[in-house]
């Protein structure tokens, strides 16, 4: 027999596995040394028993037919395991835990992480055959976010090591948040001021936008860590200093500029002819035909570019702590330096999570500026 | 009025458009027609100065265009193009309001005046809320030429507005152009390709030919007296005698004879009556009451008259 529904039932199966053979967590004496691999069902049987009930419910829903029963189904079924899955984690480093020293380390290890990846997908995926509205996926993130929040202040994590780093480190977490906060903020600011008029100019005087695309798309193809290390020498010239948070500005806004440009340009020149001629013979100044007519239409287009944009330099900002901007790449290249990788994760979860609610809202504002004149 | 003198239009060494001159009257319907590429669409955008004339004057009720700011012009002269080109993220009221807006006319009179407009065109009054993609294409040109009507203004300048619609639309839509030219009294510059469109619309035509004007003047004069092999080839070739029928109506030719079955209108051209003959295998019509009330005819022969 075949499944009818082929993608949950992959993701079940991958999920199944993952949780039965892999790796779930792993537990050291202290954080230098390799841990031994914990596997789930050695952990905690009870709740694994759990999990395979819902693990083995969602693997029969992918054989039932029809779109919307399964889909419902499929949705509150693969929300609650991964809520499980999370809270289990937790339980399981407690319980690991148990008043051992404090320089023993329990983290979570690659099963947990990629059994949490394929529920996560199983959820998106009966989101889109469900076809949900923005309402209900918005609902659905904040029951799955809201939950994992509310376990994380009740302490289910406390024992997890990354968590141990955060509460050894939480000064230093909170400052390296807001510097990282602020850098791309500061970077995506400016990258707006240069590049959007620099991409009106280039739909205003199409003759000039082989040379001013060829410089971006240049830029665009220097290696990150090259081009921090080549604004280095320029800068000490200036006097300005080679390093910290102004070099990292500079970088991140050089990266940004392409998209921006490239956005505003293509969403001015998208309009249809008809529009701009009738305008013009109309009567409306030029200045009225920019606010009126040629913002607001190449919004959605514009914002596009302005969601990859934050969200690269979201990502950027972690390589520009190699050259003291500071940021949440200080725990990464901290945590690379002593062999830490509990260290590395406290500085790249919270930059996933950053990119992935910048994403998540400049798309929404998007799809609120195109909804308006679809 | 609109004055045309000497108008060119110079692209490198090339004219596009070449030492045109000619007079639209106050009131009057001018088609501008020709071949793609006769200069037509140019000459209409040098009016309100989208393209700058290389040299020559144009005039709008004796006034220089190049002498007015150029907003200030564009926003005294109706302007309605093929691609009709409303404002996708503003509602159809917004779109029909554009020019009044610009003039700074208060809320008030801005609403009344889409009103009008919205009933001069014939909308249903739903629409106003409506935005341009929910629109079909007739009902979006019929926003169009209300927008280009909205502020009121002396000219209206016409790009092939019909020629992106199918058929029956547009020959609705010409229906309601003629009405609205009879019942304010615009003047109007109509370019258009198609000569059948021309001659039901206008009451003069200019014809144009690699950026010459060719001939200027009443239909009947172009189809009748046509100056060279070009004009009578444009206007119909073989089929001008029906092109004649088609600007005459039944009521100037109908007699006090009647004959029995379904009379025709006297509004009917004469191009519809021999039709009618054929289609009913008869050389004698009757026709409705005309100016004097009583029932009459018509014979093949008054056709020929």
């Amino acid at each position: 027999m075949m499944p009818r529904h082929r993608v949950l039932f992959v993701l079940i199966l991958a999920v199944i596995a993952c949780c039965v053979f892999g790796s779930f967590a792993s537990e050291a004496p202290n954080r230098l040394v390799s841990g031994q691999p914990i596997l789930l069902w050695q952990a905690d049987q009870t709740t694994c028993l759990w999990l395979a009930l819902l693990a083995a419910s969602l693997l029969f829903l992918s054989f039932l037919p029809g779109v919307r029963g399964p889909g419902v189904a499929a949705l509150i079924l693969s929300g609650g395991t991964l809520l499980l899955l999370i809270f289990t984690a937790g339980h399981i480093a407690t319980s690991l835990m148990g008043g051992g020293p404090p320089a023993k380390r329990v983290s979570l290890d690659w099963a947990f992480w990629a059994s949490g990846f394929g529920l996560a997908m199983i959820v998106v995926d009966a989101l889109q055959r469900l076809r949900a509205s923005r309402l209900l996926t918005f609902a659905v993130a904040v029951i799955i976010i809201g939950s994992i929040v509310a376990f994380a202040w009740s302490g289910a994590f406390d024992s997890v090591s990354v968590a141990r780093e955060y509460a050894a480190r939480q000064s230093e977490f909170g400052a390296a948040l807001g510097q990282h906060c602020l850098l791309v903020a500061i970077a995506v600011v400016l990258a707006v001021m240069i590049g959007a008029p620099l991409g009106l100019y280039v739909a205003r005087r199409p003759q000039h936008s082989a040379g001013i695309f060829g410089v971006l798309n240049l830029l665009q193809t220097i290696p990150s860590v090259a081009l921090f290390g080549l604004l280095i020498a320029p800068l000490s010239a200036l006097g300005v200093g080679g390093i910290g948070a102004v070099p990292a500005i500079i970088a991140l806004v050089l990266y940004s500029l392409l998209p921006v440009v490239r956005n505003t340009e293509a969403g001015i020149s998208g309009i249809e002819s008809g529009v701009m001629d009738a305008a013009r013979g109309m009567g409306l100044t030029s200045t009225q035909i920019l606010w009126r007519i040629e913002l607001p239409l190449g919004m959605p287009t514009f914002l596009a570019g302005l969601r990859i944009v934050t969200v690269q330099a979201i990502g950027l900002t972690i390589v520009a702590a190699l050259i003291g901007a500071g940021g949440l790449g200080t725990f990464v290249f901290l945590g690379i330096g002593q062999y830490a990788t509990d260290l590395v994760l406290l500085g790249a979860l919270p930059t996933i999570a950053l990119a992935l609610a910048a994403d998540f809202i400049l798309a929404q504002l998007a799809a609120f500026f195109a909804r308006s004149h679809a | 009025m609109i004055e045309l003198g000497h108008v060119t239009k110079r692209y490198g060494t090339r004219d596009s458009v070449s030492d045109v001159s000619f007079t639209v009257e106050k009131g009057a319907f001018c088609a501008m027609v020709g071949p793609s590429g006769s200069g037509k669409s140019t000459t209409l955008r040098m009016i309100n100065r989208l393209i700058e004339p290389s040299a020559g004057s144009i005039r709008i009720n004796g006034e220089n265009v190049t002498t007015l700011p150029v907003d200030t012009l564009r926003r005294r002269i109706g302007y309605a193009i093929q691609s009709v080109g409303l404002f996708p993220h503003w509602n159809v009221a917004d779109n029909i309001a554009t020019v009044p807006r610009l003039l700074k006319w208060p809320e008030k009179r801005v609403q009344q005046r889409v009103d009008e407009l919205v009933k001069l065109l014939q909308l249903d009054p739903a629409t106003r809320e409506k935005y341009p993609h929910q629109l079909s294409g007739g009902q979006q040109q019929r926003i169009g030429v209300a927008r280009a009507l909205a502020a009121d203004p002396e000219v209206l300048l016409m790009d092939e507005p019909f020629g992106a619609l199918d058929p029956i639309t547009r020959e609705t839509l010409r229906g309601e152009l003629s009405r609205i030219h009879r019942s304010t009294g615009k003047t109007i510059l109509f370019v258009t390709h198609d000569i059948d469109e021309a001659l039901q619309l206008a009451d003069t035509i200019a014809l144009l030919r690699d950026g010459k004007l060719v001939q200027y003047g009443p239909p009947i004069e172009l189809l009748t007296r046509p100056v060279g092999d070009f004009v009578r080839d444009f206007m119909g070739g073989g089929a001008l005698g029906l092109k004649l029928l088609a600007l005459r109506h039944v009521g100037e030719r109908a007699g006090p004879e009647t004959v029995p079955g379904e009379p025709i209108a006297p509004e009917a051209t004469l191009a519809e009556a021999l039709s009618q003959m054929v289609l009913r295998r008869t050389s004698r019509l009757p026709v409705r009451g005309a100016a004097g009330g009583a029932n009459g005819s018509i014979g093949l022969s008054d056709l020929v008259a």
